[in-house]
């Protein structure tokens, strides 16, 4: 009897541990978690790239796509930059119309400044319209914005970083509508437009 | 020494451990690693635990400690709800979802902290009284537990956790693979070849601890019996030895 109530509640504490035994990664948790329910983000700041500041509240776009960067890096984020640069063609006629807009956050506050991130959309042959980058204002502020995304930095012992890259789609509510994979330029893209047709109706 | 003396050296020895290991800057270094947090935390967490429950499981008979034991036990027919609970809370604690939250977020930590613990603890009360056949059920599943879970920590592709570097995922995945054939030879020595042979010269040579080492083989403790004994007591006379136990905790 005691047994049985063991087993049901271990049973049940392994349901509540990984979302009805759907996500045993805490990555694939807080992709479930975004298509569940849209999360608030809070009205966090940054300094822009190409001058000035704005809250994510105030960025222009219906649609921000928001990925987190470093510019030193030389695996993923590099290939985050050549997705952001298709994405800005793919999207250019919504982004034109100013209902779309690619964001890019260096978390490397120290290192990046405006120039290196202005380089760093340059490297990846794009141009400003529709993708500003920034950097929060303060340490603490870089924290603010990685945990209100749920994304996790570690230094990766050779002097850049590791995290989980990945493309966030965040609606005109400024809340987190869903997180899409770095490779997957289809799914961000149809991601965007679904919210977009969704605002036409 | 008297009993009672043993009885709490044995837990203040558990204790301080747990709190050595909550220590801040332990727990900082520990966790830094997932090699480390898994393979060296955890099972020194669960230590601790199985540790104090021994030591609870010899208190005298009598004492409020032994009351409070026998109460407990009621709920823990041959050993299945201890074991199971236990195995729950061990495999959930090496998923990759939990040990990130562990990592990263320190009331989640602190639920790891009781309840691996306990889980020692339940694996310390729960053992002796587990059929013989379940025992070995349990040492397969144990087995095949770290196989899983190396094997998938070894091979995966991607970091399965946010928290910890590919490379020290693998690297762990490649040590649960060790502890796994390391678990398996350890689990089937005994009843292939006798007592390790260190711990055998031991017994004989300490012949003041016969009284314990007796009634440590009446509780069916792992690895204190000779194996011809082993041979000639199969599973219904585990279960006797385990009615003694239960006899004697309700005195």
């Amino acid at each position: 009897m005691a047994a049985a109530l063991a087993c049901a509640a271990g049973l049940v504490a392994a349901h509540a541990a990984t979302d009805g035994f759907r996500a045993y990664t805490l990555e694939s948790a807080r992709r479930l978690q975004a298509l569940r329910a849209a999360a608030s983000l809070p009205d966090l700041a940054l300094e822009l790239a190409d001058g000035g500041r704005a809250r994510l509240s105030a960025l222009p776009g219906r649609v921000l796509l928001v990925d987190f960067i470093y510019t030193r890096c030389e695996t993923y984020c590099t290939a985050l930059g050549s997705v952001y640069a298709q994405l800005q063609q793919r999207l250019g006629e919504a982004i034109a119309a100013g209902e779309v807009q690619l964001v890019s956050v260096t978390f490397d506050r120290e290192r990046d400044g405006a120039a290196e991130l202005r380089a760093y959309r340059a490297r990846h042959g794009a141009q400003r319209p529709g993708w500003a980058l920034g950097r929060p204002e303060s340490p603490a502020d870089v924290q603010r914005w990685l945990n209100a995304f749920g994304v996790v930095v570690i230094p990766d012992k050779l002097g850049g970083y590791a995290h989980n890259a990945a493309i966030h789609v965040v609606g005109p509510d400024r809340k987190l509508a869903a997180i899409v994979d770095v490779a997957d330029l289809d799914g961000a893209e149809a991601a965007a437009r679904a919210i977009l047709a969704r605002g036409k109706r | 020494m008297t009993r009672e003396a043993d009885l709490l050296r044995d837990t203040v020895w558990a204790v301080s451990v747990w709190i050595v290991l909550g220590a801040p800057a332990v727990r900082a270094l520990l966790e830094a690693s997932m090699m480390l947090h898994m393979l060296v935390q955890l099972p020194l967490l669960a230590g601790a635990g199985y540790y104090a429950g021994a030591a609870w499981r010899r208190s005298r008979p009598g004492s409020a400690a032994a009351r409070l034991l026998s109460a407990v036990q009621s709920f823990n027919a041959g050993g299945a709800t201890g074991i199971l609970a236990a195995s729950f809370v061990m495999v959930l604690w090496m998923l990759p979802r939990c040990l990130d939250l562990a990592r990263l977020d320190p009331a989640v930590d602190a639920i790891k902290f009781v309840s691996v613990p306990l889980a020692g603890l339940a694996v310390a009360l729960s053992w002796p009284r587990l059929p013989a056949v379940l025992r070995g059920v349990v040492h397969l599943e144990v087995i095949a537990t770290l196989l899983r879970f190396g094997w998938g920590y070894l091979a995966a592709e991607e970091r399965l956790c946010l928290a910890y570097l590919a490379g020290d995922q693998q690297r762990t995945g490649e040590w649960l693979l060790w502890l796994a054939a390391a678990y398996a030879i350890a689990a089937a020595w005994r009843p292939m070849f006798g007592p390790w042979p260190p711990l055998r010269r031991a017994r004989a040579g300490a012949p003041a601890d016969s009284a314990q080492s007796a009634k440590a083989h009446n509780d069916g403790a792992p690895g204190r019996a000779h194996p011809a004994q082993v041979i000639e007591m199969p599973g219904p006379n585990t279960r006797e030895a385990d009615g003694m136990t239960i006899a004697r905790e309700r005195v």
